[in-house]
Order: C-alpha cells, then structure tokens, then sequence
C-alpha cells in the first residue's frame, strides 16, 4: 500500500467510525429529548430520579429574558405580556411543568386509592411522593400517612396523631379527608 | 421585575360596572300591605312565625295573600300575586308574579317570574325566570329552578329574610339567615339557613353558600396588593370580580350548576411592595417557562392562619401582576391582571384541582390534530382522564361520550390527534378539537370566548367527580334522623334544590321520585312506620355518564376521581309510630 493509499484507508477508516459513532448517540438524545411525553402515569413516573427542590424557590432569574414565541409546530405560546389573539399553547412544556404535573398525579392517586380505602395503595404511593417530593411544599404527605393509619388501624392512637397533625396543617386541604377517616367516625 | 399597568382589565370591569348601572331601578315594584305570617296549609315559607331578619321582615303566604311592607324591613310575598316591595329593604317573592324591588335593597325571587332588581343590592332569585341584575353597586341574582343566571353577578347569597339573591361584590351577604319561597301548591318552601362564612380577619367573602363542612372551599391569597389595593372595590377585588365572570358563565361549565357547592374567599395579605420585589408571599414568575412561583413557606403559613371552621379544599394565590405567569399545581398561582387571568385561574384550576392534562402535543386548537374517530397508532395509558392512548377503547376513559356532540360547547367527542405534549401521530388523543385544557384564550375580551374554549365533556365529568369527593347532598335533617315522635313534617336541607332530587320511601312502597325537600307524615295511617330520603345529584346523561364508581382498569392502580360518584347519593331514614 501506498503511503497516499494508505492515507486514503485511515481516512475513510476514520469517517466510518465517526458516522457510527453519531448514529449510535442519537436515538439516545431523541430518547432523552422525548422522555416528558414518555412519563408513564402516576405510580410508574414516580419511579423518575428528579433532584429535590429546595424548599424554598430559587431567586427570581436575573438573566435577560429571552422570549421564546414559537414552538417546534409552529404554533405560537402565549406571550408573556399582552394579549392573546388567536389559537396558542398556553405555556411550553418544561421540566419544571413535568415536575408540578407529576406531583398533581401522585395527590390524584394517593387520594383516589383513600376514597376507596386502600391504605396499602395510599402508603405504597406515599413513599414514592416522599421520595421524589421531599420538600412537601403542599404540606400532605404527613397527612397522607394519618389518614392511611387511621383506615388501616382505626383508633385512639392515630386520631391522637390526627389531632396533633390538624394542629398543625390547619392550611392542609389534606384536612377534610384528616377529619372524615379520623375524627369523625369516632364522633358516631 | 415590575408589574406591568392594567388599563385592559380595569377598563372590562368599568364596563361590567356601567352595564349593572344601566339595568337598575328597570322593575319598580309595588306596596301591597298584608299580613305577616305564614300560611299553615304547608310548610312555613319565610320564617316560621313570619318575620325575620334584622330589620323585619314581611311573612309569606300560600293562599296568595300579599304580604307587609316595612320601612325599613323586608317585602312581603305571595302565591299569586306580585310581591310587595321594602322600601330600603329587600323586596319579596312571589310564585307567579314578577319580583318586587328593594330601591337600595336585595330584590326579591320569582317562582315563574322575573328576579328583580336593586339600585345598590342584589337581584334575587327566579326559580323558572331569568335573574335580574344587581344594582349599581350590588351584583346580579342567580337563576331558578329553570332560569338564567344573571351575567354579572358573583359573591355570597345575600339577604336576612326571604329568597334572596346573592350578595353583591360590594353588597353583604346574609347575616341573620335565609328565608325560603313558597310554592303555589303550599307545600312550602325552600328554606336553608346561611351562616356566615368565616375567611379570617384579612378575609373577603367571595361567594358562601353553606357550612364549611359540606361545601368545597375554594380561598384565594392574594399577593402584592398594597392596603390602597386591598380596599373596598380596590385592585383585588375587581381582578377577583373578573375571574368569577368567566367562572360563572355558561363558557365554564359546570361551575355556574355547582355554583352552591362552593364557598370563595379572597384573603387580603397586605403587601407593603410589588411582586418580584418585597411582597409578604415572595411571589414572582418567570417569563421563559411562563411559570409563576411563591414562596411556599409563607404560603403554608398563611393558610394555616385561617379559621379552623374552614376546611380548605382548593388553594390559591393571585399574583398582582399582568403577566402571564402561571402554575397548576396543588396550590395554584396566576397572575389576576393579566387580559386572560379567568382562563387562567380555569386552566390551572383544571391541572391542580380537578388532575386534567394539557390537551395539546405539538400541536394546538381545533385546527390541527384531526378526529381520528377511533383509529390511529396506540400510545401509553397515562393516569390523567383527558387524554388517552388508544383511540379504539379511550382506555374506558370516554367511550361513553364517542359522538355526543356538546353544542355551544366544544362540539363532537371523539379521539383528536395529539395531546398531553405528545406530538399529532404518535399515540395520544384528546377528547375534542379545543378545550379549556388547549387553546382556552378570548382574544382580550371574555364576552367574545369561542365556545369550543369551554370545557370538553370529559373534563365536565371530571369537575364534577371532583366536587363529591369531598361533600354530600344532605347538610342536614329536621328533625335528626333516626327514632323520633310525631315528626309532623320530615324535612331534608340539602345543599341546592335544583340539583339534588329527593325521594321519598314510606315502609315498603314504591318510591315517591324526586318529591320535595318535605314530607307531611299527618296522612300516614297509625301504625310504625320507617320513612326513607335518598338525596341524588340530578345530572343527566349530558353532563355524567359514568356512575359506577369505578375507575377504568386501565389506568395505573385504578385510582381515579369517579368512585367519588357514590358520595352523590344520600340516604336518611327516620322511624316512628303514629
């Protein structure tokens, strides 16, 4: 071979790797780029890995704000200011969003699993909740825990730790279902 | 960063203002001076012993009596003729006539009439009219049995005696009680009894409809609202105001049916700076994800501040601000100065409160994503009822609704392609081709919103789910039930008339469907006897079709808002021996 054959070969050699090399990463980026929409319902998507937020919110950005107008369909998102004439997305899909809407589905499960009594659903739900959502922001999960208790093993002890948890989290709108499953069928 | 002026809202609620304006005074009523008292062929209409209310009321007849005046009282009513009118006080009702007027009072109601009208109260009620509107610095009345409600009204039920309408934005709600119209056929009427609801020192009575405890109660924060903000008819009260327009009309359904189910508070935290800046929640947004953000902390610990006798269903902070900056959690945010901040409050209300999914992929509106009736590629079958991932089935998630065409709404149901930010093509459909949960904007002005920005059907039955999750038909008995001696009437209050059927069982018979809140036990041959009420919501098949209680075995652990549909039904029994 040539030293210009030879060059040729390392080349062509090296273009061939590189062309794999990219086919070989994108269905992983695509994979990524599409998991949003991919998030199984309540219970499996509380198998995501999201980092705790802190409990408190991060400083308002102080970036220069770069106004995103259009998404990829072409269809325009609601502006941040102004009116809206016309057909829009009310507002993209972030991570952020994914996170809000995956907290409102374990609130959904864990409470349609309480209207049916299933404290063992409700608990197995709870513990993802926790995990995934330790800031507890919406101040529920403790009270989660007490209703679950107190349908599986009514009682004085857990209406004791319900009147201790109301105490606390009059703001709860946890409360009600506090009251139903350990006041007031205690007060029959 | 600064919040932006609002001349486009301030100017709407201007011209909601000129609008109630220009209807006052339009029905004079008249005097008709009678007796007070109620009539005892059924049961007492207003008052048992024909007054109430602070000032003094007229009495009630059912043999078409009209009733007293007082100057400074409440109007009489009558069966068939037109009610008197209270000259400063609240005009009365009447069952075949038109309302009388309060001049600066509460309108009285109308069984087959017109609500009335106030110069500066509320309209009242029409139970198979249209209400009337509120005056000039009151709010519009709620419809009937049949009727319409009023297009601008809002706020808690007003009136110390009679059937009063609601409380006015600026108007007072009712503090001594609530008296009840009285039916042409004597069988009395409607009487509940609304306390006063209690939202705290800072608190705002928006709407109050009942006791706490058997009412979903929705409390709004406010944030960056200064003390001028925060004053009567201030910035918070009419952002607050606006957002209730939208909420109560037809385009929201069904909120406006299951207007009495929900009590409203506004709550006035004083902010001595803007959002973003030094505001007592620490709220701000962001404009990039269009999100809006609080510190929760401080949220938490205002809630928990509240009066214990509220139990808090429904959480939310409106931000002072115009703009678009929202977020649909447990605990809602938007901005109340934006030109969209009712459908704000809706859509987000719709994600946080009732678990609905955004019903758009990349692609929005009904122009785009066709009806795929029932084909197209099967995706995943997530938790959210609104969106599913085979066309064929809907995951049992709205087969029941497949063609139903909701007119004045959001048109066909079907399987749209595209939903839930999963792009057209790729496995997830929508119930219609706009929702509220889509495309949910008016263009600047909510009188002009599309009708197919309303609620999908599917979303409809959600909301519904939604709120018998948390209560039921009944608030209460006369007398308890149970064992009891000569009950005379039996009598069950249940949260509104119009949509909670009641029937009766005596002993073994065949039911007495849908018969009245009342049942007169003096014809019952002597003997025991058991006496059974089932309270129902009355929804049809055009707004609940799902009534088994169980959820679609599709969904992940089958939990879902439907088994909510049993705690609609409610039955009390009573026993005795005549």
């Amino acid at each position: 071979m040539t030293p210009r054959r030879w060059l040729f070969a390392v080349a062509g050699a090296a273009a061939v790797a590189l062309v794999a090399l990219l086919a070989l990463r994108r269905p992983a980026e695509e994979a990524a780029a599409s998991a949003p929409a991919d998030q199984p319902a309540a219970p499996v998507a509380a198998e995501r890995r999201l980092p705790p937020v802190p409990r408190t919110p991060p400083a308002p950005e102080t970036k220069p704000y770069k106004e995103e107008v259009v998404t990829s369909d072409g269809v325009p998102i609601a502006p941040p200011r102004g009116e809206v004439v016309g057909q829009a997305h009310p507002h993209p899909i972030t991570p952020q969003h994914e996170r809000i809407y995956g907290e409102n589905r374990f609130v959904g499960g864990i409470e349609g699993a309480m209207e049916v009594k299933d404290a063992k659903g409700m608990r197995h739900l709870l513990e993802q909740y926790r995990r995934e959502y330790p800031e507890d922001d919406q101040q529920l999960q403790d009270g989660y825990a007490v209703i679950a208790d107190c349908i599986e093993h009514p009682g004085a002890g857990p209406r004791a730790a319900a009147e201790r948890w109301l105490d606390a989290h009059n703001g709860s709108t946890a409360k009600r279902y506090v009251l139903r499953y350990c006041i007031e069928p205690q007060q029959q | 960063m600064k919040p932006l002026s609002r001349p486009t809202s301030l100017a709407l609620v201007a011209a909601g203002l000129l609008v109630i304006g220009g209807c006052a005074n339009s029905e004079p009523g008249t005097t008709n001076p009678g007796s007070a008292g109620s009539n005892g062929t059924g049961t007492a209409g207003n008052g048992s012993t024909g007054s109430a209310g602070s000032m003094g009321a007229g009495g009630t007849s059912a043999a078409g009596t009209g009733g007293s005046t007082s100057a400074t009282g409440t109007g009489g009513s009558t069966s068939t003729g037109t009610a008197g009118n209270g000259s400063i006080g609240t005009g009365g009702s009447s069952a075949t006539g038109t309302a009388g007027n309060g001049s600066t009072g509460t309108g009285g109601s109308s069984s087959t009439g017109t609500g009335g009208s106030s110069a500066t109260g509320t309209a009242g009620n029409g139970s198979t009219g249209t209400a009337g509107r509120g005056g000039a610095t009151g709010s519009a009345g709620r419809g009937g049995m049949t009727g319409t409600a009023g297009t601008t009204g809002m706020a808690g039920r007003g009136g110390t005696t009679g059937a009063a309408g609601r409380g006015g934005t600026t108007g007072t709600a009712g503090t001594t009680g609530t008296g009840g119209g009285s039916s042409p056929t004597g069988t009395g009427g409607a009487m509940t009894t609304t306390t006063p609801l209690d939202c705290g020192p800072n608190g705002y009575v928006v709407e109050n409809h009942g006791p706490p405890a058997n009412r979903v109660n929705y409390i709004i924060l406010g944030d960056g609202f200064t003390t001028a903000d925060n004053a009567a008819g201030g910035v918070f009260e009419k952002d607050i105001a606006n957002s209730m327009l939208r909420r109560f009309s037809q385009n929201a359904f069904p909120y406006n049916r299951y207007r009495n189910f929900v009590n409203i508070c506004g709550i006035k935290l004083v902010s001595t700076g803007a959002i973003c800046a030094s505001s007592t929640l620490g709220c701000c947004g962001d404009d990039s994800s269009r999100l809006a953000n609080c510190n929760m902390t401080s949220v938490n610990a205002a809630y928990n501040a509240l009066p214990k006798t509220l139990t808090i269903d429904w959480r939310a902070v409106m931000l002072n601000g115009s703009s678009w900056w929202n977020s649909g959690g447990t605990t809602m945010l938007y901005s109340g100065g934006n030109t969209d901040a009712p459908g704000a409050a809706l859509h987000e209300g719709g994600h946080g409160f009732h678990q609905l999914a955004d019903e758009y992929g990349t692609c929005t509106g009904g122009s785009c994503g066709t009806n795929t009736n029932g084909s197209g590629s099967t995706g995943t079958a997530y938790q959210e009822v609104n969106s599913c991932g085979n066309p064929k089935t809907t995951d049992g998630k709205w087969d029941l609704w497949i063609g139903y065409n909701a007119t004045g709404a959001t048109g066909v149901q079907s399987t749209f392609d595209g939903s839930r930010y999963v792009a057209v093509g790729a496995g997830q459909y929508r119930p219609s081709a706009n929702s509220m949960m889509n495309s949910l904007f008016c263009g600047g002005n909510q009188a002009n919103c599309t009708a197919n920005t309303a609620y999908n059907q599917v979303s409809r039955e959600q909301m519904v789910m939604s709120i018998w999750k948390r209560i039921h038909p009944i608030d209460s008995t006369e007398p308890a039930a149970g064992a009891v001696t000569s009950p005379g009437v039996l009598k069950v209050n249940v949260i509104d008339a119009t949509v909670i059927n009641v029937d009766w069982t005596v002993d073994s018979n065949p039911p007495m469907v849908n018969g009245g809140v009342t049942f007169d036990t003096s014809s019952l041959a002597a003997g025991s006897h058991t006496i059974k009420a089932t309270a129902y919501d009355n929804a049809a098949d055009d707004l609940v079709r799902y009534k088994t209680s169980t959820c679609p075995s599709s969904v992940t652990g089958s939990y879902c808002h439907r088994t909510a549909w049993k705690n609609s039904t409610q039955t009390v029994t009573w026993t005795f021996t005549k």
